[in-house]
């Protein structure tokens, strides 16, 4: 299939998060945490619109740190549901590219 | 987000990041009353220790009675263990006169066992206070360095529930400052009454 033009295709804002619990979350469990605490605040649809794709090249274990590829629209539903989510989760920085995060 | 300022957190707290440190330094003061004699009494105690003095809303009476006053400056979550809202179009109105915030508990949000009401009746409260342009600010109410939130995701917070993000986190503190400053100048007589050179 043809590739959407530039034009047509999703924005996205990459957001730097910091994960502060007891024990250090691996990437999967990571995945699963950020999932959860926008389906907890923004429910499937919720989930549906941010988008929410951790990155694995870049995260980072040693100092829980990952890099969130969220829609560029719902940036601040995703943050609002980092707020309140279960386990401290800390929006460090947020880009529009992976590179100058 | 520069120029951020939470009132309510412990200023004993190990780590502070995200906002100013000298909002910490301000003497806050949380006024607790079951009756309008004792928070009058209070708040005559207090007004001229205190930087800010707010009051733990939550009775309807006392809310009405609280925006009322000009020496508060802020009411603390005017919903507490109430079935309703707290507020009304009446409340906000008179909140905007005086120049007294609402503010949004940020950590009776996050341990309430119903969040959903919380947010509907901060929904609802911002949706009034948005209407009368009355101030709200939002706050921590931090007590350990874990309770603490970016500035900017609570602001986030308050875009989600139909507010505006940069009212309650960066420009009613501010202005709650500079009244913090004009009170404190030698013109200043009282609430409303400042004295002018010809």
């Amino acid at each position: 299939m043809k590739h959407l033009p530039p034009t047509l295709r999703t924005d996205h804002r990459y957001v730097k998060i910091s994960i502060e619990a007891d024990e250090p979350k691996s990437f999967s469990e990571a995945v699963q945490i950020v999932k959860y605490a926008v389906k907890d605040f923004a429910g499937e649809k919720g989930l549906a619109e941010v988008q929410p794709w951790l990155i694995k090249r870049k995260f980072d274990e040693s100092n829980q740190q990952a890099a969130v590829r969220v829609n560029k629209d719902y940036e601040s539903l995703f943050r609002a549901s980092m707020t309140l989510s279960k386990h401290k989760i800390i929006t460090v920085n947020c880009s529009g590219t992976l590179k100058s995060l | 987000m520069t120029g951020f300022h939470d009132f309510f957190i412990d200023s004993k707290l190990d780590q502070i990041h995200g906002w100013k440190e000298e909002s910490v330094e301000l003497n806050a003061v949380v006024l607790e009353a079951s009756e309008w004699g004792e928070l009058k009494r209070k708040i005559n105690q207090n007004r001229g220790k205190a930087d800010i003095l707010a009051f733990e809303g939550g009775d309807e009476k006392l809310n009405r009675k609280a925006v009322e006053e000009p020496r508060l400056d802020v009411l603390l979550h005017p919903e507490k263990n109430r079935e309703h809202s707290g507020l009304n179009h009446v409340l906000a109105e008179k909140a905007a006169e005086n120049y007294v915030a609402i503010g949004l508990d940020f950590s009776y949000l996050y341990h309430s066992s119903r969040r959903d009401l919380v947010m509907k009746d901060w929904r609802k409260n911002i949706k009034l206070l948005e209407k009368y342009d009355a101030p709200y600010i939002i706050t921590t109410r931090a007590r350990k360095s874990y309770q603490l939130r970016a500035p900017r995701d609570l602001a986030s917070l308050i875009n989600e529930l139909g507010g505006s993000g940069q009212k309650a986190v960066k420009q009613t503190p501010s202005k709650i400052l500079e009244r913090i400053k004009k009170r404190e100048s030698s013109d200043f007589l009282g609430p409303g009454i400042e004295e002018v050179e010809d």
